[in-house]
């Protein structure tokens, strides 16, 4: 029993240092960072067919190229399909690759293959270690004290907290792997809603509503747009919460929600009254029932229908934007079409807020614009800007503080002592080990 | 235009101070790096405030810039030998003054990024055609491989950190996301490989330099290259 349990042990061991090997190899780092090669290649060259608003609802597939619908494919099929299983899979790996890695920076695993350099230094083997804990001093290295003829390798460490400051690099990682990995189960976000000037978004889940109450749009001086800021009134039980400022590149929070205005857009306010009489209009097609004002949204030149049921009419709106991302180059075209038989009552050009009188109809144009709005719970947020915090530190310390693995031995040889450092071959000649060496003047 | 050339002008000249810290004292280019490192530095800091429409000494961060340059061109001059402190003390000026914004100069986070990602090809690349003429500058590349992908993780965390803060989302598989992790994935395979390999033996020059070359043409090009063709990234492009 008692061999049968020593053999195991054994078996064990060996089976460790096979995977310690395997995980320590370049070659599994090559492999790994490969893999990863392949997702970003083809995340570069597929080409995106979104808008910088983000606003893949209003995008219509079937105007997709050739080249666009054959990497659309290939980018499903190696983003969701297999490659979604590849990649959790390489994902995985990576992390306990870290993690290994991250203790056997921390911690110095035994060297297998190395480099031995040996001298022989005077006196006892205790005086011998001493000199050999100052020599290694004077270069950062730390030795414990001389563990006697029994112990035949013991660990030199780099001295202080630099030692642990290369194996930060491999803890970042995994922060940002566990941090990618929950987010799905911790966090959680809303789906993103085109918002126009006075609408209300109401978010269910989070007993708030939100209404967008002011878009102020800063000119720039060659005529485009440079600053974008919107507010939105944070309503809650039926009472206004708060007022928050948004901005392209800045989040408002509220109670640890995130919001978020990922874009802008051209919008058309379209109203008609007869009279003092509001009526009723139906964006076609469209989800929601008729209204007395419609919201139209834009991205780039497009076109609109509005019915007028009452009236018996459709509104065909043509959206121009000359310049895109230009204050002031847009038009619409406005065509009030009869529905019963396709006659065009009347056609106009507008550029900025104006009305039209039809068969004794006044229709109302005002351009203004629209948000993209997402809220967003993210308590894991952190641990990923401190597992990239960690990166750049981890970073510094290989730059700066590079691991280093020795191995020191004495034992008594003659009158003097014999001493051995194990090296791994790429430290041979490092001019730390020359330091070293002549300083005990080997 | 001048915009263009301001940035373009300081990015040569982050990438000069970084040369001559990495070969202080090692080197007889050091000093001419720093010195023109130096002088191109201020030149760019002295383009931006009128480029703004502003004396180059009306703000504090020009001014550190410039003063921290001048010291950094004294030293040049009067020291025997370049000190370390040094470049690294003229880059941190240079930053202060490029980046750190008055109310006159607009933050751009991916402006930042975009730098350091330029400045981690550029450093790759001028190594390598800096070796020729100085071929024991092989001892220096575990440091400047360390130093590149010191930058390019700098470029892709302050990309997602800018990703995060007006989409929130710090990475999604974006076009110009993918190219920040081609190019670390480029330089941390060159530092994988001599971390355990030698250089001479492997001949990773060629890998090296190509790839360097690659991501620069990348970056250099990237706006223009997504808009000719017809590509549109989710991200605003600078």
């Amino acid at each position: 029993m008692g061999q049968r349990w020593q053999s195991l042990v054994r078996w064990s061991i060996r089976a460790s240092w096979a995977v310690w090997q395997v995980v320590s190899s370049p070659y599994m780092g090559l492999i790994l960072l490969a893999f990863f090669f392949v997702f970003a290649l083809v995340g570069g060259i597929r080409p995106l067919v979104r808008r910088h608003t983000l606003d893949v609802t209003l995008l219509d597939s079937s105007s997709l190229g050739v080249s666009e619908a054959v990497s659309r494919g290939l980018s499903t099929w190696l983003m969701d399909g297999i490659g979604q299983r590849l990649y959790r899979a390489v994902s995985a790996l990576v992390g306990m690759v870290s993690l290994l890695r991250m203790f056997g920076l921390w911690t110095l695993p035994p060297l297998q293959r190395g480099v031995e350099k040996r001298f022989s230094l005077a006196g006892t083997p205790e005086e011998a270690w001493a000199r050999l804990r100052r020599a290694l001093a004077t270069v950062g290295q730390g030795l414990g004290p001389y563990p006697g003829e029994g112990v035949r390798w013991a660990p030199s460490l780099r001295m202080g907290l630099s030692r642990f400051l290369p194996g930060m690099f491999y803890l970042g990682i995994l922060f940002l792997l566990l941090a990618v990995a929950l987010s799905p189960l911790c966090g959680w976000q809303s789906a993103i809603y085109p918002l126009s000037l006075g609408e209300i978004y109401s978010l269910e889940r989070e007993g708030i509503s939100l209404r967008l109450e002011e878009i102020a749009l800063f000119p720039r001086s060659d005529g485009g747009i440079g600053r974008f800021v919107s507010q939105l009134a944070v309503f809650e039980g039926g009472h206004l919460a708060r007022r928050l400022k948004l901005r392209l590149d800045h989040r408002a929070l509220y109670r640890g929600l995130a919001f978020y205005q990922l874009g802008f857009g051209p919008a058309v306010r379209v109203e008609a009254w007869e009279g003092e009489k509001a009526l009723s209009l139906q964006q076609i097609p469209g989800e929601e029932g008729p209204k007395p004002i419609v919201h139209l949204r834009f991205s780039g030149r497009q076109e609109r229908f509005v019915a007028i049921p009452q009236k018996d009419l459709v509104l065909r709106l043509a959206y121009y934007d000359e310049g895109e991302g230009q204050l002031g180059r847009k038009g619409l075209q406005v065509q009030v079409i009869r529905s019963s038989n396709g006659q065009v009552v009347k056609e106009s050009f507008i550029s900025q807020q104006s009305q039209m009188v039809v068969d004794g109809l006044t229709l109302r144009f005002a351009f203004e614009y629209y948000i993209l709005l997402r809220a967003k719970r993210e308590p894991l947020l952190l641990l990923g800007v401190l597992g990239g915090f960690l990166l750049l530190v981890g970073l510094l310390g290989f730059v700066f503080w590079p691991p280093r693995s020795l191995w020191v031995t004495g034992r008594a040889r003659g009158a003097g002592t014999e001493c051995i450092l194990l090296l791994p071959e790429e430290e041979e000649g490092a001019p730390w080990l020359e330091c070293v060496l002549s300083m005990l003047g080997g | 235009m001048i915009f263009w050339v301001c940035r373009m002008t300081l990015g040569v000249a982050a990438l000069l101070l970084l040369f001559s810290f990495v070969f202080a004292g090692r080197h007889r280019g050091d000093r001419l790096f720093l010195l023109v490192g130096c002088f191109l530095g201020g030149l760019g800091l002295g383009l931006f405030g009128p480029a703004r429409g502003r004396f180059p000494l009306s703000s504090w961060p020009l001014m550190v810039g410039l003063v921290g340059l001048a010291m950094g061109v004294w030293e040049g001059i009067l020291s025997p030998n370049v000190r370390r402190w040094v470049p690294i003390l003229a880059l941190l000026a240079l930053g202060v003054g490029s980046f750190l914004p008055g109310k006159e100069i607009p933050w751009r986070i991916f402006w930042v990024a975009l730098v350091l990602a330029c400045l981690q090809s550029a450093l790759v690349v001028g190594f390598f055609l800096w070796l020729p003429f100085h071929p024991s500058a092989w001892r220096q590349g575990r440091v400047v491989m360390g130093l590149a992908l010191f930058l390019a993780t700098g470029a892709m965390l302050s990309w997602g950190w800018g990703a995060q803060l007006a989409w929130g989302v710090w990475w999604s598989w974006d076009v110009q996301e993918c190219w920040h992790l081609l190019g670390w994935l480029i330089v941390a395979s060159l530092v994988q490989a001599t971390e355990r390999w030698r250089w001479p033996r492997l001949h990773l020059r060629g890998l090296a330099l190509s790839g360097g070359a690659l991501l620069l043409g990348v970056w250099v090009a990237s706006p223009y290259l997504l808009r000719a063709l017809a590509v549109s990234s989710a991200y605003w492009l600078p």
